[in-house]
């Protein structure tokens, strides 16, 4: 099935079709269209043939020649690995449902390695497999460990002469947590059974997963170290931490010196609470990137090293203060980084709504731009979020999952300049308002080689957001057009006669009782989990005497509708008494939400407070 | 209604909020809507046969915004009486109508009520309040109450016990009215005071309670809260705040993940009054995936209040779990469809097992 950029084409004439008497803009788009339909070349693949277990983070390989992977886990929980197009392979075949987490990649070269966490009775178990043919065969499972509690927050890396990293969280309680070996004896195995001391643990192979060294702790001489990182370059490994020790925060790095080892944790700087930790390459310099937050106040704050950790340089972003920031995803091109993320402000404010940031560093990580909204779209009333970022000679790509067409479709954006000018009408990924697709924070998701992107995400096959996801692998190169700026063309609104036929529609059933009339205009998502059945055993109590729409404000595919009507309860006999209410008028603030081609009157549950939609 | 009317005005002007009135009930959430209804039941076994009901009410949504108080108010009983009502008026029994009498077959004509008007006042839209209920006099533990909150299209509904607090006669020779200004060593809130652990107080370092948090994607959870005060808890303004631990002594701010995972970080939410405070408020956003696909678990902590109002240290805290999606199991092999609707009354008693659950 061909989509993405092909069918921004479609999607964007239909955004576009309903500015309700603009016709120029929709004409030149139309034109413009075409030649986009021409060039692109985009395309979706399904990856998973059976069930895609949603509920645990799928993970996307893409190796420096352009080979991608995809891990993931289905019903039974079952760790599939299938390559672009390829068939699919069991990793962890004699498991059973609820045993397996944590899935990490990792490829150097031929060489593809696959992690995970594999919960058995009374023990948790870290385990390894090693394919050196891009996943054609693969090696027995290695036990990598079961004595530290291994948790399912992992992290792998390789390179091409066969050394592995291989970095975890531990629960279990240290008896002795003063050498940085451990072994089974190195942990408590009786006495208080809720002890937990969060401690970050390390192995190394120089064998490509054969042999493995013993397993060091990182963060000796400290608690509750909670975000295990690690970056490789040649054989030396590089981890940050975020741990505690009496009672005050610190970011600590430690390194590999040459014989295998691990140094003693130095720290960086002394921090609060650390929301995010990531380490990242800029060329040569060592950067981490983290998240703060101390009381409301939430800070992008890192540090660099020219010297391989020798000395550190601070840096905080400013300008973000009142953002609570969901994620940090980071890309780089020479000294030119760029940092994105999805955020809503601290304090609650109307729309409430996350939306997408990019900030730069133009000095390699030591100055940078006050954060600045990338998305396009004017209106705040629905959320963009978890976006991704890929860097190259040619352009600055940000995708993020985005809420604009009420269904979460997959948008994006691109710089040719460093990020100084972006195209002023954000790019569908697929056909907006169609699919209810998202993108998980977690899992690996976006990878660019050369003119290709990559991109996973997941899909709902049903507006009620339970039952069947698939798992979905986005293949796009950018069109040619998309290059320059294009002028905007998907911010407009369903036609404002539409709505007011349709709520008027709504309300004159509504006085006449008919019920069943009202029930399909109800938004999708309502009606994909109230059944018509269920919905009309709880209407008919209430009944209407009057309205009058007084007013109708659109804002893109969000509407307010207000509404004056009367209504009452007749007398109502029951065993327990008489139940009735007068005629009581009532003015209100009605939300329609405008799907593919309709409006739609928004489902709230009152005693609740919350809608169906996912806006 | 006239009476009632009289006996409200004179109440509220010659009797010192410090006179007794013990004793007394805190309906802590009570929540009123063109279709949501409270209904509250109070037994009342004081031989002098007097309720005095005293809504505080708020129509704002805003979780900092004041409450009014609608001023304590006389309405009949008797003894071992059991009256009901619903705090609006919208179920209204009998022939009182709108003057929101009695429910369930009490006429509201009786003698008994006289016509009381039962309800938190001339209310229009969507309020949430607390109520106390008192007896008006210093003699025993006399009144037990119950709520069911209910959405009248849809039929879910939940419900609570009221609190009673136990010390009503702390101090030999002393009326000891509850929720209001003395000094009781910790008011309500005190320790020897509930007994269930009903009240999270800074304090006495009963201030976390363990809770389970379901899949966002799938569930709406709430937080009901309702500040309170170490003395008068007549209060409009009282102002406390919760958030996500991972721990009881409050250490770390934060929660677990369903896979044992421990995840950094919490918004600390004021709230003014009552109010209700969605688990997506608590979370700081980085943390909001994690709790939408698994859902997790922590400990609610309260803090005295930094918002403005009158800072209170402890707070009742229900939580409230809604179906926002149809449930499916994850076989797909069965699912449901209906609504649910259910809270838990989140408790710590000086950490007993049992009580403060963990």
């Amino acid at each position: 099935m061909r989509s993405g950029f092909a069918q921004f084409g479609a999607g964007g004439l239909s955004g576009a079709a309903r500015t309700g008497g603009r016709w120029l803009v929709p004409l030149l788009f139309f034109v413009s269209l075409l030649s986009f339909i021409g060039s692109a070349a985009a395309d979706e693949w399904q990856v998973n043939e059976g069930a895609f277990f949603a509920k645990r983070s799928p993970e996307l390989l893409v190796t420096t020649t352009g080979d991608a992977f995809v891990g993931y886990y289905d019903d039974h929980n079952q760790i599939i690995f299938r390559p672009y197009q390829g068939r699919p392979t069991v990793l962890n075949a004699d498991a059973t449902p609820g045993r397996a987490a944590g899935l990490i990649m990792a490829a150097a070269g031929d060489h593809l390695y696959a992690a995970w966490r594999e919960q058995r009775k009374k023990e948790t178990r870290l385990l390894l497999r090693h394919s050196p043919d891009k996943g054609k065969t693969w090696d027995e499972a290695k036990v990598i460990d079961t004595s530290t509690g291994p948790l399912t927050r992992i992290r792998m890396t390789a390179d091409d002469s066969g050394w592995v990293y291989i970095v975890w969280l531990g629960e279990r309680a240290a008896s002795d947590d003063s050498s940085p070996i451990v072994n089974e004896q190195s942990f408590v195995t009786h006495g208080d059974p809720h002890a937990r001391t969060y401690h970050i643990y390390a192995r190394r192979s120089i064998d490509h997963g054969a042999t493995w060294d013993p397993t060091r702790r990182l963060t000796t001489g400290y608690t509750e170290s909670i975000w295990p990182t690690l970056i490789q370059r040649g054989k030396q490994a590089y981890s940050f931490s975020w741990s505690e020790r009496d009672g005050k925060k610190f970011i600590l790095f430690t390194q590999t010196p040459d014989d295998g080892g691990w140094q003693t944790p130095a720290v960086i700087r002394e921090v609060n609470d650390v929301l995010i930790l990531k380490p990242y390459w800029i060329g040569d310099r060592l950067l981490v990137l983290w998240l703060n937050k101390a009381d409301k106040v939430f800070s992008i704050q890192g540090a660099f090293s020219d010297d391989s950790g020798r000395q550190w340089t601070p840096f905080a972003v400013d300008g973000n203060g009142d953002l609570d920031i969901a994620n940090l995803e980071l890309a780089s091109r020479g000294q030119e980084v760029f940092v994105t993320f999805s955020a809503r402000t601290v304090q609650r404010t109307d729309p409430w709504q996350q939306t997408v940031y990019l900030t730069r560093s133009q000095d390699g990580g030591a100055t940078w731009r006050k954060p600045e909204v990338l998305r396009h779209d004017p209106y705040p009333y629905t959320k963009a979020l978890y976006p991704r970022i890929a860097a190259s000679d040619q352009a600055v790509t940000v995708v993020w999952n985005d809420f604009r067409d009420i269904r979460g479709n997959l948008y994006g954006n691109l710089s040719k300049d460093a990020g100084n000018t972006w195209l002023s009408a954000d790019l569908p990924l697929d056909t907006p308002g169609l699919h209810n697709n998202y993108l998980d924070p977690f899992a690996g998701a976006f990878a660019q080689v050369g003119e290709q992107y990559f991109l996973l995400a997941p899909r709902y096959r049903s507006d009620s957001f339970a039952g069947a996801v698939d798992l979905i692998l986005h293949r796009f190169t950018l069109p040619p057009q998309a290059q320059g700026n294009e002028p905007q063309t998907h911010t407009d609104s369903g036609p404002l006669p539409l709505l007011r036929e349709t709520a008027n529609r709504l309300w004159q059933s509504l006085l006449q009782g008919d019920y069943r009339a009202v029930y399909p205009l109800l938004d999708p998502f309502c009606r994909a989990n109230l059944r018509e059945v269920d919905y009309l055993a709880s209407t008919g109590r209430i009944v209407y005497r009057r309205f009058t729409i007084k007013d109708i404000k659109v804002f893109g595919n969000v509407a307010r509708v207000h509404v004056d009507f009367a209504y009452e309860i007749p007398e109502l006999v029951t065993k327990q008494g008489k139940f009735s209410r007068p005629l009581t008028h009532v003015s209100a603030v009605e939300t329609w939400v405008y799907v593919l081609d309709r409006w739609y009157k928004e489902y709230r549950n009152e005693l609740g407070d919350f809608a169906y939609t996912r806006y | 209604m006239k009476r009632s009317a009289i006996l409200t005005a004179l109440t509220a002007a010659a009797i010192p909020l410090s006179v007794a009135q013990a004793d007394a009930l805190l309906f802590p959430y009570v929540v009123t809507s063109s279709t949501v209804a409270t209904i509250i039941s109070v037994v009342n076994k004081d031989p002098d046969g007097e309720l005095f009901l005293n809504y505080f009410t708020k129509n704002s949504l805003a979780n900092t915004a004041s409450c009014t108080n609608q001023l304590r108010h006389d309405v009949d009983s008797a003894q071992n009486d059991l009256v009901s009502f619903e705090a609006n008026g919208s179920f209204v029994g009998g022939v009182a109508s709108a003057l929101g009498g009695p429910l369930f077959n009490d006429p509201a004509g009786d003698a008994d009520y006289g016509g009381d008007n039962f309800t938190m006042g001339p209310i229009s839209g969507a309020t949430r309040a607390f109520l106390i209920v008192d007896d008006n006099d210093n003699n025993g533990e006399d009144l037990y109450g119950e709520a069911i909150l209910l959405e009248t299209q849809g039929g879910a509904a939940w419900g609570y016990r009221a609190y009673n607090a136990a010390s009503d006669f702390g101090q030999t020779g002393v009326n000891f009215p509850e929720f209001d200004a003395v000094a009781n060593g910790g008011g309500i809130a005190s320790p020897t005071n509930d007994n269930l652990g009903e009240v999270l107080d800074d304090q006495n370092n009963t201030d976390t309670a363990a809770v389970t948090l379901l899949p966002t994607d799938e569930w709406e959870t709430r937080f009901f809260v309702t500040p309170i005060s170490a003395g008068d808890q007549r209060c409009t303004d009282c102002n406390a705040a919760i958030k996500l631990t991972r721990n009881v002594s409050e250490a770390s701010t934060g929660l677990f993940d369903r896979d044992s995972n421990p995840l950094s970080g919490s918004n600390t939410v004021e709230v003014i009054c009552v109010s209700g405070v969605s688990l997506q408020e608590l979370l700081p956003t980085s943390a909001q995936a994690t709790v939408a696909a698994q859902g997790g678990w922590g400990f609610i902590n309260v803090d005295p209040g930094t918002a403005g109002g009158t800072s209170a240290p402890a707070a009742v805290v229900l939580k409230l779990e809604f179906n926002s999606a149809q449930f499916i199991s994850p076989d797909a092999s069965n699912s449901f469809v209906g609504t649910v609707n259910t809270a838990v009354w989140l408790r710590n008693r000086d950490n007993t097992e049992g009580v403060s659950g963990l």
